[in-house]
């Protein structure tokens, strides 16, 4: 048997990294994403179905409120298509984002109780969203493929790994909101309209081309803006921004990423006493 | 492995503390002289376990028991002090905790399992002798939410038993089961541990720590007031504290 040498003291840094010592929780990370995925077919009625179903029902009524009775433009684009890669896209950000935004509430209990380094349940959040969230983008993609006809580029390889990005986003700023509704209850009643707030300001339900000077400006510190803007260009074979603000764009993500895990960890630190 | 805990202190803060509105805490932090008074839970100075030992933790309610097996297990920080650990501590503070409710015995073995640390090899090469152990092989396939208590108690303390712990810490585990499933867990926890293992055992059941325990520590108002490893004398000489 090994013997590791623990410290135990009372300092408490901010920059503080634990990389290490999540390698060694990876059969916990594991096991919740086992249970997250098990948990979503047990008592309910149509269980993994859902995934493809949302997205399909919500693009519908995106199609009909702002393409048939606003006709609003979509850069020339078939509108259901149109809505529907956007819908795809953004709940690879959103389904991360509201699950992480409750973590030190739901998770009090176990926190209290056992040692383990808190990202575990962020990162297995993340693994098992981006499992199920592949089987609606397969599915979208075998609609836009077959149905809708499109070409098909190797250029779409990329998308995936972009869409990790924007997950990672999601679970970024849902672990900040997670400090956040610890401290102060009322923030998470308001997650969904954060949500709505993140979809309307991006250019998601409507192309780059419509967006205001202001807003524009704003795109550059969206960290999901240029991402997924940026994706639907390669699918419709588009040009619509640069690639300069897009490398300032992906920076921005970076810091939110970093500030998120060193805010996470030395929230989960110091909050244990007064859950 | 062993324990050493030098200077160890940990207060809690008293009244609603930390968890006001939002211009109250912007107040707070600008008028940091507003320290509100402090509760000292727990006050040690030196304490040294060894490899091989097994401590029994007795006390009254409030005494600091439960707090030190926190601190023990990483759970909560000190104000102030350290400990040196050497080894891995695995503790048992609540048998139930990581159990999720709406899957059944088997998939909680391995989450929890995996949560105390346990590779999925390892859980599936003990897998029968969890099962044999808790008594549960007919219901292990119910999901968790329609146990017992007593049911949830056997299955927990069944994953903990079989863990290669260096470390055990143990957290009034056992008040809720019945005579037999204590004998059978403190049999267990004898047969289990060798010369190179830590085992703390904090209760209130007297008969068990005479039972397991080779040295008594005993905890009154944050302090320890007696540390002896004459486990009789001890016991008697402060069983009015649990009366």
């Amino acid at each position: 048997m090994k013997n590791d040498i623990t410290i135990i003291n009372s300092e408490k840094k901010f920059f503080e990294i634990n990389f290490f010592e999540l390698m060694q929780f990876k059969n916990m990370i594991f096991f919740f994403t086992l249970r997250d995925l098990q948990t979503v077919y047990l008592q309910t009625i149509l269980g993994p179905l859902w995934l493809i179903l949302i997205p399909l029902i919500s693009s519908s009524m995106y199609t009909l409120i702002f393409g048939v009775i606003a006709n609003m433009p979509t850069d020339g684009i078939d509108q259901f298509i149109f809505f529907y890669t956007g819908t795809i896209f953004f709940s690879f950000f959103g389904t991360n984002f509201s699950r992480n935004s409750n973590l030190f509430n739901s998770y009090a209990n176990l926190m209290k109780l056992i040692y383990f380094p808190r990202l575990v349940i962020p990162i297995s959040t993340f693994f098992s969203n981006y499992f199920s969230l592949s089987i609606s983008l397969i599915f979208f993609m075998f609609v836009y493929i077959f149905i809708f006809n499109q070409p098909v580029n190797i250029n779409f390889l990329v998308i995936p790994f972009i869409l990790i990005y924007v997950s990672i986003i999601g679970c970024s700023l849902g672990m900040i909101f997670s400090c956040l509704t610890f401290k102060y209850k009322d923030l998470s009643n308001t997650v969904g309209l954060f949500s709505q707030l993140a979809l309307y300001i991006s250019p998601i339900v409507y192309p780059v081309s419509s967006m205001p000077n202001f807003l524009q400006k704003f795109s550059l510190i969206n960290p999901i803006a240029y991402p997924i803007a940026f994706m639907r260009d390669l699918l419709f074979e588009k040009n619509t921004f640069d690639i300069f603000f897009f490398y300032i764009n992906i920076s921005v993500g970076f810091v939110i990423i970093l500030f998120s895990y060193f805010l996470f960890n030395y929230f989960s630190k110091t909050f244990q006493d007064v859950v | 492995m062993s324990i050493k805990v030098a200077n160890l202190r940990k207060n809690y803060s008293k009244g609603v503390i930390d968890i006001k509105t939002f211009f109250f805490d912007l107040k707070k932090f600008f008028d940091k002289s507003n320290d509100k008074s402090q509760f000292t839970a727990l006050n040690i100075d030196n304490l040294n376990i060894n490899d091989g030992e097994i401590v029994g933790i007795i006390g009254k309610n409030g005494a600091g028991k439960s707090t030190f097996c926190k601190l023990l297990s990483r759970v909560t920080t000190p104000s102030s002090g350290s400990i040196i650990l050497e080894g891995k501590v695995i503790s048992m503070l609540e048998v139930n905790a990581g159990f999720h409710e709406q899957l059944t015995g088997l998939q909680n073995i391995y989450l929890r399992g995996s949560i105390l640390g346990m590779t999925k090899k390892e859980i599936n090469k003990n897998l029968n002798e969890i099962i044999e152990f808790s008594e549960l092989r007919e219901f292990i396939n119910t999901p968790v939410k329609r146990y017992s208590t007593g049911m949830c108690v056997k299955l927990g303390f069944a994953i903990g038993l079989h863990l290669k712990n260096k470390i055990l810490i143990c957290d009034e585990s056992l008040a809720v089961s019945d005579e037999k499933f204590k004998l059978k867990c403190i049999n267990r926890l004898k047969n289990n541990y060798n010369d190179e293992k830590i085992l703390i055992f904090v209760s209130h059941d007297l008969n068990l720590i005479k039972m397991l325990c080779k040295r008594i520590l005993v905890f009154d108002n944050s302090k320890i007031i007696d540390d002896s490893t004459d486990v009789d004398t001890i016991v008697d000489k402060y069983r009015f504290l649990e009366n």
